[in-house]
C-alpha cells in the first residue's frame, strides 16, 4: 500500500510534465486493497491511453475526449489480476502517430530529465512518451506501452529505462486501439531486463479475443554470454547516427566480446527500405482503422450536421490532428483500386524481404545488436524547426523489428556527452523473448 | 429454342406482335446475389447472441466497432458455409481469408464490412432446380453456375423518421439499431445465367427450402433472412447490354415483379434508341424499380484490404466430414421427398413444402398412404377438398390426424370403386366441415363404419342398377320422352333424380350409360 501511495505522491509532484491524461488514484487504491486481500503484492502501473480501461480512454485525441469504453484491454485485466494498480492513463502522440509525444490534444509530455518549461522542453520520445517518463520518474514499476515502429524502444532509450517489444502476438492486442494491426505489439517499460521478463510472463498467454495471439514456448533461456553469436549489421551505422550513439553501440559490443561472445559483422541491406515500407503499410491500416470514428455511436460529434456526410466530415476534421488526417488521406490513396498494386502490394513484398533477410541473419547469429536511436533526446524546438524529420531518422533503427515480428529490447547503455541517456537495441528471433531478456540482463550485469 | 414470350414476361406489358418480334431479339441476362442470414446462436465475429430483442440489446463492444476490439470467427458459421458449399456443389477452398470493404454508412459502425472478396470460402459450384410456371406447358430443369460463396457481416438497421410537423417540432431523425450488425451472412453469387424472372424466383424458392432443411438459415423472408440483389441487362444478338442492379429484395413476389419490370423498362429504353444507365435501383412496394443513387456510385471503390486481425482460414478435413455427415443425417428435404419419392410434380412439391399447414396435412396423408395411391390422386382429391371447404368457409387444409385418416380411407375406397365419386365428395364435405376442431376423436365415426351404417357402398350389381334406373324411368315418362328427343336438361334432371333416390351410390358414368340404353330402348 505504501508503494501505491508514494507512486501517487510522485504522480502529483510531476504533474507539470504532462505524463498522465487521466489520473486514477482512487482506482489504484481500490486495486491495492483488493490485491492485498488476495495475498498479492500491489505494485503501481501506468497504462498508455491507447489501451481500453473502463475509466476513460482518449488516445490523446479530441475524438475520444469524453469516451468511456465498455471494457478493459486483456493485458490490463491480466496485470490487475496479478496485483497491478493503475495509477493513471499516460499521455502519447495522438492515436500513437509520432515519436515526440508533443502534439496530443491534451498537451505535450515533457521529459523529467530536465526542468519542464512552458516554451521548450526535452522530448521524451514517443509515441509512448508518458509511459516512459512514468517509469523513469519512479511513479510506476511497470508501464504499458505499445510499439508499432519503435514507440516503446525509442522513448525507453531517451529516458534511460528498459523498453521491451515482445514477439508479435505474444501479448494480446484485444483492447489496444490499433495503429497498424500487423505490427502493433503491446510492450513493457520497466527498470531492468529481469523485470521485463517477469512482467511478460504475467501478461503473456493466448487470448480467445485475439485470433493472432500465440503462446510463448517453454524455452531454457541462457545463463552465459560465452560463445554467443552477436550480429552487428553494417547498415545501422548510417549518416544520421551520432558519435555518442556509435561509441556506446561499440562499447556494448566490446563488453560482449570480452565476455567471450563472438562478434559477427552482418549485412541487412534492405533495412533502409523499412521507412518507406512502413509508411505505406501503416497509412493503409490507419485509413481503415480510423474509419470507425464517424461520430455516430461514440466520439466527437460536430454541430455541423445538415447531412450525414457533412456530420462525418466535420466531426473528423474538427477532432483529428493534422498528422492523423494526413495519414488517413495517404492510406485511402494507397488503398484505391488503381494504386493498390503500385504501393500497397509492393510494400507487402518489401516487408517480406526485410523479414526474410532478418530471419536469414538469425541462422548465423543468436542476437543482433544495434543503436535504438540516432542519439540522445532532442529538444522540442529542434524537432519543430526541422519539421519533425528527425523522427524518421530515429524510426530507422526500430521499424525492422516490427516488420519482422521479432522481439526487441532497448537497454540503457550509458550517457552521451550532454549527460542524456542512450540505448542499444537487442533483437532476437521470433519467440526467443526469454533468450533476449537473459542476454540483456547479462549485458547489464557487466556494464 | 429460346423464345421470349414462352417463358414468363406476361405479367408486365401486353405486347403487340411487332413488339414481340422486336423483343425476341433481346435476351434478358440476370445474375443474383443472395444474402442468407445464418441461424447461428451468436454473431459471425462476436459471442453476442442473435435472439430477437428490442433495439440495441444485442450489441457487444465489437458489434458497435468499439476501438481496440477484434474479430474472432464463430466456428458454427464455418460449418454452415461448408454445408452451403455442398448444397451448391461448390469447390471448398483449402484456405480462405477475410477482407475489409470500406464505405461509410450509419448502420455499419466500423466504416467497413468484413467480407470475403478475393479468397472466398467456396467457389465454382452449380445448382439444378425445376422451373415451372402457369405459362409453361411442362416444367424444365435448369442448372445455374455459382461463382462464389462468401462469409460476411450483416449491417445494422436504420429507421428514418420524418420531422415532426407540430410547431417547435423536431427535424428529421435517423435511428440506428445495431442488433443485426455483425450477424453472419453467406453471400451466394451466381453467374448471370438466368433468362427470366421465373427462373430467378424458382431458384430462390428451391434454395430457401434447402437451407431451412439443412439448418443453415431460418429462411424467413419477412424477417430478411434472405435478401436478393439482381443484376439485369438485355443482350442483343449476343452483344451484352448495360446492367442495372436491383438491391435488397426480400420477397419472392418482389423479385418476380421487379425483374420483369426492369426487363420491360430496359426494353422500352432500348426500343426507343435510348441507353440504359448503369445504376443501382430499388424495388418499391409494387415491384417497380426506382433509381437509388447517382450513377457514378456504381463504380464505388471499396478500397478492399485484407482483414489483418484474422489469420487465414484453413479448412480441416474433419470439418468437411462433419458437415457432410450432418447433411446426410438430415436426409432429403420435404419437397425433394414429395417430388422424388412420392411422385408429386415439381410445382406441387414446392407449393406444398412452402406452406407448413399444407405440408403437415400431406405428410400425415403420406404416412397413411397405401402405395397404390398415386401423388396425382392425392392432389386431385386435395383440390376437391379445398373447393368443398372454401364453399363452406372452413379452413383448408384440416389439421386433425383423424381427418387425414378418413381422407386416405376415402381415396382407397374410391380407387377400389367401393364408393362413387359423388359419394366421396359428400363424405369429404361431411368430414371436413364437422370433424375439424372436434378433438374428441375417439367418439367419431370413421368412414367405413359410417358408410356401413348408412349403407352407402357403391351399387355394383348391374341388374340392380338397371332395376333402379328402370323404376325411375317408368315413373317419369314425360321426362324420358323429352330426353329421348335430345333434351339434355331433361336427361340431367332424370339423372339427378336417380342419384338422389340412390343416395349417389351409382357411379355416374355407369348411370349415364344405363340411362342411355333405356332411352335407346335397348333396355326396357
Amino acid at each position: 500500500m505504501h508503494r501505491i501511495e508514494s507512486a501517487i505522491e510522485k504522480a502529483v509532484k510531476f504533474r507539470s510534465h504532462g505524463i498522465f491524461i487521466s489520473e486514477t488514484f482512487e482506482l489504484a487504491r481500490r486495486q491495492a486493497r483488493d490485491a492485498i486481500e488476495k495475498g498479492l503484492n500491489p505494485f503501481p502501473v501506468a497504462v498508455k491511453d491507447c489501451f481500453l480501461t473502463s475509466t476513460s480512454t482518449t488516445c490523446a485525441s479530441q475524438m475520444l475526449e469524453n469516451y468511456t469504453p465498455p471494457m478493459n484491454a486483456t493485458i490490463v485485466d491480466r496485470i490487475v489480476a496479478r496485483g497491478g494498480c493503475i495509477i493513471g492513463k499516460t499521455n502519447l502522440d495522438e492515436f500513437c502517430m509520432g515519436t515526440s509525444s508533443a502534439l496530443g490534444h491534451f498537451g505535450p509530455v515533457k521529459s523529467a530529465l530536465s526542468e519542464a518549461m512552458s516554451d521548450d522542453w526535452l522530448i521524451p520520445g514517443g509515441s509512448s512518451g508518458g509511459s516512459a517518463v512514468a517509469v523513469q520518474t519512479g511513479i510506476a514499476d511497470l508501464a504499458l506501452g505499445s510499439d508499432t515502429g519503435g514507440s516503446t524502444r525509442n522513448p525507453a532509450a531517451f529516458n534511460g529505462v528498459f523498453g521491451f517489444k515482445p514477439t508479435y502476438g505474444v501479448l494480446s492486442r484485444s483492447g489496444l486501439i490499433p495503429l497498424v494491426n500487423s505490427l502493433d505489439s503491446p510492450s513493457i517499460f520497466t527498470t531492468s531486463a529481469e523485470a521485463c521478463w517477469k512482467y511478460l510472463e504475467m501478461l503473456a498467454g493466448i487470448d480467445a479475443a485475439d485470433s493472432t495471439s500465440v503462446n510463448l514456448p517453454e524455452i531454457q533461456g541462457i545463463r552465459s554470454i560465452e560463445d554467443l553469436k552477436v550480429g552487428i549489421p553494417a547498415e545501422y551505422n548510417n549518416e544520421c547516427l551520432s558519435d555518442d550513439a556509435w561509441k556506446l553501440w561499440n562499447h556494448a559490443a566490446n563488453i560482449l566480446e570480452r565476455q567471450k561472445a563472438q562478434i559477427i559483422p552482418i549485412s541487412l541491406p534492405t533495412t533502409k527500405y523499412s521507412l518507406a515500407c512502413y509508411s505505406v503499410l501503416s497509412a493503409a491500416d490507419i485509413a481503415s482503422n480510423m474509419a470507425r470514428y464517424d461520430s455516430v455511436a461514440y466520439g466527437h460529434r460536430s454541430k455541423m450536421d445538415n447531412s450525414t456526410y457533412e456530420m462525418y466530415a466535420s466531426s473528423r476534421s474538427e477532432s483529428l490532428n493534422t498528422v492523423v488526417r494526413k495519414r488517413i488521406f495517404a492510406g485511402n490513396y494507397m488503398l484505391m483500386k488503381q494504386y493498390r498494386e503500385l504501393y500497397l502490394e509492393k510494400a507487402l513484398k518489401v516487408r517480406r524481404k526485410i523479414s526474410n533477410e532478418i530471419q536469414d541473419a538469425f541462422k548465423k547469429v543468436d542476437i543482433i545488436i544495434t543503436p535504438t536511436a540516432t542519439g540522445t533526446a532532442p529538444k522540442y524546438s529542434e524537432l519543430r524547426d526541422t519539421l519533425f524529420t528527425k523522427e524518421d531518422d530515429d524510426d530507422y533503427f526500430t521499424q525492422a523489428a516490427n516488420l519482422a515480428g521479432i522481439p526487441a529490447i532497448s537497454v540503457p547503455i550509458g550517457k552521451g556527452c550532454n549527460g542524456l541517456p542512450i540505448g542499444v537495441q537487442l533483437m532476437a528471433n521470433k519467440l526467443q523473448d526469454k533468450t533476449l531478456c537473459n542476454i540483456a540482463q547479462l549485458l547489464c550485469r557487466v556494464l | 429454342m429460346w423464345s421470349y414470350s414462352r417463358r414468363g414476361f406476361t405479367s408486365v406489358a401486353s405486347a403487340t406482335v411487332a413488339q414481340h418480334q422486336q423483343k425476341a431479339r433481346y435476351k434478358p441476362v440476370i445474375g443474383l446475389e443472395v444474402h442468407v442470414q445464418l441461424n447461428t446462436k451468436t454473431k459471425l465475429f462476436s459471442r453476442c447472441p442473435t435472439t430477437d430483442s428490442s433495439p440495441n440489446r444485442r450489441v457487444l463492444p465489437f458489434d458497435m466497432a468499439t476501438p481496440g476490439t477484434l474479430p474472432s470467427l464463430n466456428s458454427q458459421c464455418i460449418y454452415r458455409a461448408l454445408k452451403m458449399a455442398r448444397l451448391l456443389n461448390c469447390h471448398v477452398s483449402e484456405w480462405s481469408r477475410f477482407d475489409r470493404k470500406h464505405y461509410f454508412y450509419g448502420d455499419m459502425p466500423a466504416g467497413y464490412q468484413i467480407t470475403q472478396n478475393h479468397h472466398p470460402i467456396a467457389k465454382n459450384g452449380n445448382f439444378g432446380f425445376w422451373v415451372f410456371d402457369e405459362h409453361l406447358d411442362v416444367p424444365y430443369w435448369k442448372e445455374v453456375k455459382i461463382l462464389q460463396l462468401q462469409l460476411e457481416q450483416d449491417s445494422g438497421k436504420t429507421i428514418h423518421l420524418p420531422s415532426t410537423s407540430s410547431e417547435g417540432g423536431e427535424g428529421p431523425k435517423s435511428l440506428i439499431d445495431y442488433n443485426r450488425a455483425g450477424c453472419a451472412l453467406i453471400e451466394i453469387v451466381t453467374s448471370p445465367c438466368f433468362e427470366t424472372a421465373i427462373e430467378a424466383i424458382r431458384f430462390v424458392q428451391t434454395l430457401r427450402l434447402l437451407i431451412i432443411h439443412h439448418n443453415i438459415s431460418n429462411g424467413e423472408l419477412h424477417k430478411g433472412h434472405l435478401r436478393v440483389d439482381a443484376n439485369v441487362s438485355l443482350e442483343r444478338d449476343t452483344v451484352p447490354g448495360t446492367r442495372t442492379e436491383i438491391k435488397n429484395m426480400n420477397s419472392i413476389r418482389t423479385i418476380h415483379t421487379a425483374i420483369n419490370f426492369e426487363i420491360a423498362r430496359q426494353f422500352e429504353i432500348l426500343n426507343s434508341n435510348g441507353t440504359v444507365q448503369k445504376e443501382t435501383r430499388a424495388a418499391d412496394q409494387d415491384g417497380r424499380t426506382v433509381s437509388m443513387r447517382e450513377k457514378d456510385d456504381v463504380d464505388t471503390d471499396y478500397r478492399f484490404m485484407v482483414e489483418p486481425n484474422l489469420p487465414k482460414l484453413r479448412i480441416k478435413e474433419e470439418w468437411l466430414t462433419m458437415a457432410e455427415e450432418e447433411m446426410e443425417n438430415a436426409g432429403k428435404a420435404d419437397f425433394e421427398n414429395l417430388r422424388d419419392v412420392i411422385g408429386f410434380d415439381p410445382r406441387s412439391s414446392i407449393h406444398i413444402a412452402e406452406d407448413p399447414d399444407l405440408l403437415a396435412f400431406v405428410k400425415r396423408c403420406i404416412r397413411l398412404r397405401d402405395s397404390s395411391v398415386s401423388a396425382e390422386e392425392i392432389l386431385y382429391w386435395m383440390k376437391q377438398l379445398k373447393t368443398t371447404m372454401q364453399r363452406s368457409k372452413c379452413n383448408y387444409p384440416p389439421q386433425s390426424e383423424f381427418f387425414a385418416r378418413q381422407f386416405m380411407t376415402l381415396l382407397n375406397l374410391v380407387r377400389q370403386r367401393r364408393l362413387t365419386h359423388l359419394r366421396v365428395l359428400d363424405l369429404l364435405r361431411y368430414y371436413s366441415t364437422t370433424s375439424e376442431g372436434d378433438s374428441s376423436e375417439g367418439e367419431e365415426e370413421g368412414v367405413t363404419e359410417f358408410v356401413e351404417k348408412h349403407q352407402l357402398w357403391r351399387i355394383e350389381d348391374p341388374r340392380e342398377i338397371e332395376r333402379l334406373v328402370g323404376d325411375m324411368m317408368r315413373r317419369n315418362e314425360k321426362l324420358v320422352e323429352k330426353a329421348r328427343n335430345g333434351n339434355s336438361k331433361s336427361f340431367n334432371r332424370l339423372r339427378n333424380l336417380i342419384n338422389e333416390a340412390t343416395e349417389k351410390r351409382i357411379d355416374i358414368e355407369e348411370l349415364c350409360e344405363v340411362m342411355k340404353q333405356f332411352l335407346d330402348q335397348k333396355l326396357v
